[in-house]
């Protein structure tokens, strides 16, 4: 099982960890925590990949209680329609288009996408992880990822361990880019793990 | 997997929503050289069979949040019990 969560401080973490852990009790056998550092979404084609969105390690940036509902309200929601959402909000449809563009211009939101549900495609949706040796450059080897239209995307982590998902037809192909990686870069990867998605719930998402 | 197929423009307009779901219908139907009201039925069926969620994507780290992966190695649940 492999869960991705947002938290303010440390403090905020390990209580959440805690509560999974108690949660499952002694059915957890290990658990991997994987910082991340960087991460590039690449949204996800039919055709070649077209876009990429960096998402930085970034300062916070202040904003304001509005700027926080507005993102509440579109996180999950992108393809809003401003009128109802101004009303929703009680401000008017100018205040929240101009919000919206200085959130855009300040690089908060970044993009307006969606998850596809791989499997109803006939897909395999894995996720990997790849351990690297600490101190060399993963630079090429996220390069090399990136390059690929069944990836999704790709996090540098702290530890320089690079999670990645890939999207593919057959588990046989998904061993041959492995293979193929594992080769090319020999000298950076130590190991490999790979998760296969079968099911993805989102908890909730409250900035 | 279901049974619904896709076609090319299909295709299309499902890789044009995933990069921007925010597209322009009349765009779209420009683009594609198809009717808005097709593309409407288009984006209907895509959203029902093939969109687990639509989704903002916000840097994170500009609020103050940092994001770490956990994977737990489990024993003795069956898949089902892990859903909830």
């Amino acid at each position: 099982m492999g869960i991705s969560l947002f938290y303010g401080n440390q403090v905020e973490l390990y209580k959440i960890l805690s509560n999974i852990r108690k949660l499952f009790g002694k059915n957890i056998k290990k658990e991997d925590l994987f910082y991340i550092y960087e991460q590039t979404i690449i949204p996800f084609s039919f055709d070649k990949v077209k876009k990429q969105i960096n998402i930085e390690n970034k300062l916070p940036i202040k904003i304001s209680k509005l700027d926080i509902n507005i993102l509440n309200k579109i996180e999950s929601n992108p393809r809003f329609e401003t009128y109802k959402l101004s009303e929703e909000l009680k401000i008017n449809p100018a205040t929240l288009k101009k919000h919206i563009r200085e959130l855009e211009s300040k690089k908060i939101i970044l993009n307006y996408g969606m998850i596809v549900d791989y499997h109803k495609l006939g897909f395999f949706w894995n996720i990997c992880i790849l351990n690297n040796q600490l101190g060399k450059n993963i630079d090429g080897v996220i390069g090399y990822l990136l390059k690929d239209r069944k990836i999704t995307f790709v996090s540098k982590t702290i530890g320089d361990a690079i999670i990645f998902d890939y999207i593919t037809e057959s588990q046989d192909s998904l061993n041959e880019f492995l293979d193929k990686t594992l080769d090319n870069f020999s000298e950076t990867i130590i190991s490999y793990k790979i998760l296969n998605v079968s099911n993805v719930k989102k908890i909730k998402e409250v900035y | 997997m279901t049974n619904i197929k896709l076609n090319k423009k299909d295709k299309e307009i499902m890789s044009l929503l995933s990069e921007n779901s925010q597209i322009n219908i009349r765009d779209v139907s420009e683009k594609l050289k198809i009717s808005k009201q097709a593309i409407f039925k288009k984006i209907k069926k895509i959203d029902k069979n093939f969109v687990m969620k639509y989704t903002t994507i916000i840097n994170y780290f500009t609020l103050g949040l940092s994001n770490v992966f956990v994977f737990y190695q489990i024993q003795g649940l069956k898949r089902e019990e892990l859903k909830h």
